[in-house]
């Protein structure tokens, strides 16, 4: 907060000289002026202020006049009033400069003339708020600055009462572009590393994969060079044939699942979110996973609970969260020396709002210690990999507003489970 | 020597029902009599090591696995010809599989002429096992209904020696020698010495110098 105090002034009531700083002055009366330093009060926590009984003016008065004008003008936040009709006011210089105007040219505009189209409605629903509530209200819009670019800002307003019966609206201006830009940078960079995990995931069961989709693959050459024979012969009736064909036809399908279920895991991230059944992402999960569980010596069980709500997920992310555990668990399987190897994958309703998975193993567990640190960034048990798994997991699921976390399980072995909340009615599908 | 053969049965175990019935159209057209089953246990329960034929398997399944079940097979003393399939073929697997005397060793996708070649060698690998345990157990057979003097008699003739320098050896003469001979020739059903002496390896009467 900055306060300049020390700069001398010889301000009076009818302040009317052409000092560009306290321009706003010149249309404020004195009353408004009050209600103007209440509230830069309520916005900016200063202690101090005008003498209770404001309707003198004092000498002591007119320099903390001077000392709150030039406050005003070079707050640190853009200060705005706003008449009932959505007009500006009162302009601070920061204000008028995240516009992008001059104050003196901004004053009498209406305000959503600077606001980014899309953010109208954003806007009206934010004076309407403001002026239904008693306490400071917040909202976040885009400005139009005057090079294009636009502006993040975040408004925090306050209504009061004018003396003629009209309200007015006080908003704070705050600058949150960088920030915002910093959290979609961040997002991205999360993005990326996700989808570069998820390669690498893909990478390390390529070879079941392979094996997956020469199933059917084989069967449809098996069966086609079988009729091939036969119709040479003329050994083959038709019924058969027929037969045969939708056989090869369902295989053919199954590969093409295979192979579609497989890109949409591997695409860039930035698809919709979308309504989905928990048990049926678990299972298609399960169907990528479950022939490297396999060559590994793991069997996968299932123990998903019946009727579940619908979740409002991004499906590629939550598939990951849900690889990365299981592939976690079977790794954790193989040096393991139990007699049993079975990853067990449960999925419940654990209030009404909120579904939880569970990824549970018979493997050796972790330490108390291992369960925090396990979600710590490059930090890592296995001899390959990067140690990102549980951490881009962990920020995964709290993007869904979920919660991830380990624990031994009550028969040994380690459980990771994360909730996830239900579609609320206004998720579209 | 007589080869009494049933039909040879080729049995196929895969856990994907699917290509199960591919492996059985492909088979069954050549006009292979075929068993289909879809895990390793049930074609143990099954399986009779007495019946000729030769085994189509599937290497990952998850019951059991192929490998697992060519171990379980050798333990029990049924030599039956494998030929393995499998999706996707990592050596280790396949050294492992030939080693224990897999046939073939056959990639997914493979055309039918692969999987009837392979079948075709396994069923006559099987059909030549059979015979020569055929072979070996009418020859012990009959040489269990030698005398104690005749199969003297049959080990020392395979050794190559003749009727007087067994006479000499045995204290006896060599007539008896000649009569002995003549018995164990009738009784071997052997129709010359050299069936004889290959009858005696069979045997183990006699180790071949090679």
């Amino acid at each position: 907060m900055s306060c300049a105090s020390n700069t001398h002034h010889d301000d009076n009531d009818d302040d009317s000289g052409g000092r560009v700083d306290c321009t706003p002055l010149e249309r404020l009366n004195r009353r408004e002026l009050i209600e103007q330093l209440r509230y830069l009060q309520s916005v900016v926590g200063v202690r101090q202020f005008v003498d209770a009984d404001a309707g003198e003016a004092r000498p002591p008065f007119a320099n903390a006049l001077g000392h709150y004008a030039q406050m005003y003008a070079l707050a640190p936040v853009g200060l705005l009033s706003l008449d009932a009709g959505g007009f500006i006011e009162a302009i601070n210089a920061t204000g008028a400069a995240l516009l992008g105007w001059k104050r003196d040219w901004l004053l009498g505009q209406p305000f959503a003339r600077w606001v980014v189209k899309d953010d109208l409605d954003t806007l009206s629903q934010h004076l309407a708020n403001a002026r239904g509530a008693n306490d400071k209200t917040i909202g976040e819009v885009r400005l139009k600055s005057r090079n294009g670019r636009p502006v993040d800002v975040r408004l925090e307003s306050v209504v009061i009462d004018g003396t003629n019966g009209e309200s007015v609206m006080h908003t704070g201006l705050i600058d949150i572009t960088e920030l915002r830009e910093a959290e979609r940078k961040a997002r991205l960079l999360q993005a990326e590393l996700a989808h570069v995990t998820r390669l690498n995931t893909m990478g390390e069961i390529a070879a079941s994969l392979a094996h997956e989709l020469n199933q059917p693959l084989g069967t449809v050459k098996l069966y086609c060079d079988t009729c091939l024979r036969m119709l040479r012969q003329g050994s083959i009736d038709e019924a058969r044939l027929l037969d045969i064909l939708a056989q090869m036809s369902d295989a053919a399908q199954r590969g093409g699942e295979i192979i579609s279920h497989l890109r949409a895991f591997l695409r860039k991230d930035g698809e919709p979110w979308v309504n989905i059944e928990l048990n049926t992402l678990v299972e298609k999960t399960i169907a990528l996973m479950e022939a490297d569980a396999r060559d590994k010596g793991s069997t996968i069980r299932l123990a998903l609970a019946p009727d579940l709500p619908c979740i409002h997920v991004d499906r590629i992310h939550i598939e990951q969260v849900l690889l990365n555990l299981i592939r976690n668990s079977v790794e954790a399987l193989i040096g393991a020396g139990t007699a049993i190897r079975k990853v067990t994958i449960s999925t419940r309703q654990s209030n009404d709002t909120q579904l939880e998975v569970s990824v549970a193993d018979t493997g050796p567990g972790l330490t108390a210690r291992g369960y925090v640190r396990a979600f710590e960034p490059f930090y890592s048990t296995k001899s390959s990999g990067m140690g990102m798994g549980l951490a881009i997991s962990r920020s995964m699921v709290e993007a869904h507003t979920g919660r991830l976390w380990g624990e031994p399980g009550v028969k040994g072995g380690a459980v990771f489970s994360f909730t996830l909340p239900v579609a609320r009615a206004g998720h579209s599908a | 020597m007589n080869a009494a053969q049933a039909t040879p049965t080729v049995f196929v175990v895969d856990d994907d029902r699917t290509f199960l019935g591919a492996l059985l159209l492909a088979l069954e057209s050549a006009d292979l009599a075929v068993e289909t089953f879809v895990s390793a246990p049930r074609f143990l329960h099954a399986y009779r090591p007495e019946r000729p034929g030769c085994l189509v398997l599937d290497v990952r399944m998850p019951e059991m696995t192929g490998l697992e079940l060519q171990q379980t097979l050798d333990a029990r003393g049924a030599r039956i010809p494998i030929v393995f399939i499998t999706g996707h073929g990592d050596v280790a697997t396949s050294v492992a599989a030939f080693r224990r005397g897999a046939v073939d060793f056959l990639e997914k996708p493979f055309g039918d002429r692969a999987l009837l070649n392979s079948v075709e060698l396994a069923l006559s690998l099987d059909a030549r096992d059979r015979q020569i345990e055929n072979d070996k157990a009418t020859v012990m057979a009959r040489f269990g209904r030698l005398t104690c003097r005749e199969q003297e008699i049959m080990a020392l003739v395979a050794s190559d020696m003749s009727a007087r320098e067994i006479a000499a050896g045995l204290h006896i003469s060599p007539r008896t020698v000649e009569h002995h001979r003549e018995h164990v020739m009738t009784k071997m059903s052997a129709g010359s010495l050299h069936d004889l002496i290959i009858m005696a390896v069979i045997c183990g009467l006699h180790e071949l110098r090679l």
